[in-house]
């Protein structure tokens, strides 16, 4: 049982190291600008399309499932509010994440992975350069400052992707339309659901650093880091998910 | 002066050195013989602190460098320039910009200055036209290369070279060979040299070590090598160089 247990630990106390190495470089040590712009654009402007086309189709599915359930009970007029508060709550920042998850933290996961095989890695620390500070520390802070924005934009589309699904059923113009999605929606909406997504943008950057920057065993190694920051993350996602959403009840 | 005291290294339940004991004199080149996996790259590392001792102490001028804050090592690492085996160069960047990359990450230099500085060192490997090609463009013979300008860019004290030469034709295995002396001759550099290729260690060695399964073997001017009684020095010298007398020449 314990050889079985130790493993995890070992991962669990190895993980924990990296989260403080994170936070000590993060305050302590000069911020790399220039490597987080870059990341910004991979991570943010490299998702854009990919975000785009999950969101619409999201809003354009969400549409036409929700308005045969609501003509049942005659409430069509609802269908507006339905998509937007469900995008803007829940939908959107856990598709962005899912989506984000698989494309950049396999990315990161495989990028870093093989830097680390190829000994380039090594190669900046022996040029005096801190390692973890120049890759790490840029990747996660920019999935965090990404994921809300990517949020946001799925959002927009998604909104935008609902009104196309009610075109299919019957006419409505954009004004009406966007007048009744945002009739009920509020900050205590808007606020939780973007915010929720820098916890997810730090999973993503987190999970894809540690997996790549970790990699032992040569290319096998990196694909396996690329796999297992993918499946990692995606899964952490979800569970922060639960434990996001009881919070924002309790907050919000 | 670099000075390992009684290193001992494992990793899971290989024991890579053991107990190891060596001193580095200023401005002479070591090289560092031993079969395959008889830690002489680890030893390397140890000199630069990509890992530590289990046990032991590495000393530079006398400094216990596992004693060094951030900043200490950071400026230790300044004096250093490490030729890794398989280059080691950066996948993202052209050849330029490899060789820049110390540059502007430590000194602030005018974008002619480091055009000269990039030119120069390329020019010492004979690859002055190869800066905007990208690693991948690259033979495995330009890219060793690529890595020794990149290393030696930032006029190191001490230079370490793991495998030089190792894949390497032998007129290219010779220009560095020769780039080593070179270096040495004009720079007073101290080299660490861990190689297989016996033509480049007796055209550079000042010194030889010879590590077995983590122990040294061997410690003197290599060519008492031959003449050592040890038998386990003497087959390795028997295996390695009598059987090619004419790669000597």
């Amino acid at each position: 049982m314990t050889g079985n247990l130790s493993p995890f630990f070992i991962w669990f106390g190895d993980a924990f190291l990296f989260l403080r190495d994170f936070l000590v470089s993060l305050f302590r040590k000069k911020f790399e600008w220039k490597q987080f712009a870059r990341q910004l654009d991979v991570i943010g402007t490299g998702s854009l399309l990919l975000v785009g086309i999950s969101g619409l189709a999201i809003g354009v599915v969400l549409s036409m499932q929700f308005n045969a359930t609501l003509a049942r009970f005659g409430a069509e007029s609802l269908l507006p509010s339905m998509i937007s508060l469900s995008v803007i709550r829940e939908i959107g920042p856990i598709i962005t994440a899912l989506v984000v998850a698989g494309r950049v933290a396999s990315g990161i996961g495989a990028e870093l992975g093989s830097m680390r095989v190829t000994e380039q890695i090594d190669a900046l620390d022996v040029s005096a350069v801190d390692s973890f500070n120049f890759l790490v520390v840029p990747r996660i802070v920019a999935g965090i400052a990404a994921l809300p924005l990517l949020t946001i934009y799925c959002d927009f589309i998604a909104i935008g992707g609902g009104y196309i699904g009610i075109l299919i059923e019957r006419t409505i113009t954009f004004q009406e339309y966007i007048s009744a999605a945002i009739r009920f929606i509020g900050p205590d909406d808007i606020f939780p659901g973007v915010l929720k997504t820098t916890v997810f943008g730090f999973i993503i950057g987190f999970v894809g650093s540690y997996n790549g920057y970790k990699t032992t065993g040569g290319t096998v190694g990196v694909g396996l880091s690329a796999t297992n920051a993918v499946v990692l993350a995606s899964l952490l996602i979800i569970v922060a998910e639960v434990l996001l959403v009881k919070i924002s009840i309790l907050f919000f | 002066m670099i000075e390992l005291i009684r290193v001992f290294k494992r990793f899971g339940s290989l024991q890579v050195l053991n107990g190891v004991s060596l001193t580095f004199r200023k401005g002479e080149n070591t090289v560092i013989l031993g079969k395959s996996g008889t830690g002489k790259s680890v030893l390397l590392k140890h000199v630069v602190r990509i890992l530590e001792p289990d046990s032991g102490t590495v000393l530079a001028d006398g400094r216990d460098i596992s004693q060094f804050s951030d900043s200490e090592l950071m400026e230790y690492r300044k004096t250093l320039g490490f030729l890794f085996q398989g280059a080691a160069l950066y996948d993202s960047l052209s050849v330029f910009e490899n060789v820049a990359f110390p540059l502007r990450r430590h000194l602030k230099l005018t974008e002619t200055q480091i055009t000269d500085r990039v030119t120069e060192a390329l020019s010492w490997v004979s690859l002055p036209d190869a800066g905007s090609k990208m690693p991948s463009e690259l033979s495995g013979g330009m890219r060793k290369r690529v890595g020794l300008a990149r290393s030696l860019i930032l006029n190191p004290a001490v230079m370490l070279y793991d495998e030089p030469t190792t894949g390497l034709d032998p007129i290219t295995s010779n220009e560095i060979s020769d780039l080593i002396l070179k270096l040495q001759k004009q720079f007073g550099t101290t080299g660490l040299i861990v190689t297989h290729d016996m033509p480049c260690a007796f055209k550079v060695a000042d010194r030889a070590v010879l590590l077995s399964e983590g122990n040294l073997l061997y410690d003197g001017e290599i060519t008492g090598l031959e003449k050592s009684v040890d038998p386990l020095v003497h087959h390795f010298y028997q295996t390695s160089v009598a059987k090619r007398p004419e790669q000597l020449s």
